[in-house]
């Protein structure tokens, strides 16, 4: 099994697969200011958010949080974060900043105009794009490598297909050395008492069923219907699945079989030991996989049953489905099909080596389609009422 | 690792201690099945009609019995359950 794969070295030992500049709007109204910067320099990456100034207490904090951890993400070699006015953007730049991460901030409220924000973001990012795409890729071993695992619209395949397959693909790169981080409190429920088995003691099995717990009393708090009697949904009755139970079973499949190290909370940096983590997110797969991304993977596997487009700006994202209608409608959007676990009886463990090596790939440069097309969005939660 | 011949399967056993498989096209009540058990070669006769995705019994369970998926715990039978039945919300419970 191959054992190192080729990145980018950060200053704080970080390795990226890309070498991104990302520019990150950290109030709604420079959204589209960060925007033109991005439509205008190659090599740049988009990060917007939706909500700014207006929150505060625990979502203020995660907002920090989310912003500054896809900053310091590896794949990122330089950052701009730009706002409304300097105690808005600053204190984020200034965070990621503490890493070693070149950065910038520009406050559209000092420079006075839309095109002067332009400009100098623009100014900016072309040196740092100039920098580091004179940056050489070297080999490094797989104990740097992260990857999340995320499901989204699951159907009757996911179980027995696409999940099996990634989970044995989670192995491999997890008894290479490597990380592999599981998110989506809500899809685990059903299961945390399978999950809470592989903790490596009662702290972290605790941890989990907490965090399983608070998610559940948050729900009815929300006014959602208990998410334990309103699951499975009629759809999923209807594609077969009869409990909550086996449908949470076989979205867990998806992050192999190993101790569970430890529980992240939302964006959450991952420690340095290696292994696998769980990290408390939304379902939504935007939220979750910009949770992923802060939390500092550098790569993510996305099985869809029935198909969702969409992927991270900072994390290329390989999308895989096992079935085989999907795969038909789908092609486009798919970067690796799985179907003929389904249709011609491959086994897990050949698919699952096909999905570690596109792991491997991807990790040396190869593009998935989400980043080829720029289908990516950032999402950060937003937990209760904000003001 | 070793592969075996490729072959259409019309029933995937996710794990050697399950009692339910899950039908990879939909089945009619009467059909022979062969399938792969724990290494070894087995059949069903299917009792129901059985759509796509959906679970078959590999094995009688009685009434109160756990039903195994994945190696685990998925419900309870709330009917005698018979080899090649469909196993759904009809005869199963949450254990929970």
């Amino acid at each position: 099994m191959k054992t190192e794969f080729l990145g980018y070295q950060r200053k704080d030992g970080g390795i990226g697969i890309r070498n991104y500049v990302a520019v990150i709007s950290a109030m709604d109204t420079v959204n589209p200011i960060a925007g033109k910067i991005v439509d205008l320099v190659k090599g740049t990456v988009l990060i917007t958010d939706l909500f700014g100034r207006k929150l505060a207490g625990f979502n203020h904090e995660i907002r920090f949080r989310s912003l500054v951890g896809l900053g310091q993400n590896p794949n990122v070699g330089a950052a701009i974060v730009i706002s409304l006015h300097r105690p808005s953007a600053m204190p984020i730049a200034e965070a990621i900043g503490k890493n070693g991460t070149d950065v910038e901030f520009i406050a559209f409220q000092e420079l006075g105009s839309t095109l002067k924000c332009i400009e100098h973001g623009m100014r900016f990012a072309v040196k740092m794009v100039k920098k580091l795409s004179d940056q050489k890729r070297q080999s490094f071993p797989l104990t740097n490598l992260k990857i999340g695992v995320e499901c989204g619209g699951s159907d009757f395949s996911s179980g027995i297909s696409g999940n099996p397959a990634v989970g044995n693909a989670s192995d491999r790169l997890l008894e290479s050395g490597g990380t592999v981080l599981l998110s989506e409190t809500p899809e685990i429920i059903g299961a945390e008492h399978v999950l809470a088995k592989r903790a490596v003691n009662s702290r972290v099995a605790k941890k989990l069923l907490n965090t399983v717990k608070k998610m559940e009393a948050l729900a009815i708090k929300a006014g959602f219907s208990d998410i334990r009697s309103s699951n499975p949904s009629a759809d999923n009755i209807k594609g077969g699945l009869t409990t909550l139970a086996e449908k949470s079973l076989g979205a867990i499949l998806k992050a192999g079989t190993k101790p569970l190290i430890d529980v992240l909370d939302y964006a959450e940096p991952l420690p340095t030991q290696p292994g696998f983590y769980f990290m408390h997110t939304a379902a939504p797969a935007c939220e979750s996989l910009t949770g992923l991304a802060a939390g500092g993977v550098q790569l993510v596997v996305f099985n869809t049953g029935l198909g969702n487009p969409i992927a991270n700006p900072v994390t290329p994202t390989i999308k895989v489905t096992g079935n085989p209608h999907t795969v038909k409608k789908s092609t486009d959007d798919l970067d690796l099909d799985l179907s003929a676990i389904i249709t011609k009886g491959l086994s897990i463990e050949k698919a699952g080596k096909t999905v570690f090596e596109e792991i491997l790939k991807v990790a040396n440069g190869k593009m998935t389609f989400s980043e080829i097309v720029e289908l990516t969005q950032s999402t950060i939660s937003v937990v209760g009422p904000s003001v | 690792m070793k592969e075996k011949k490729s072959v259409s399967k019309i029933l995937m056993v996710m794990h050697k201690d399950d009692n339910v498989a899950v039908c990879l096209r939909a089945l009619n009540p009467g059909e022979t099945i062969s399938f792969q058990y724990a290494d070894a070669n087995m059949q069903l006769k299917t009792m129901d009609p059985i759509p796509l995705g959906h679970k078959v019994a590999l094995k009688d369970i009685q009434l109160g019995k756990s039903i195994i998926k994945y190696g685990e715990i998925i419900g309870k039978a709330t009917k005698e359950i018979t080899k090649g039945q469909h196993v759904h919300t009809h005869n199963v419970t949450d254990f929970s």
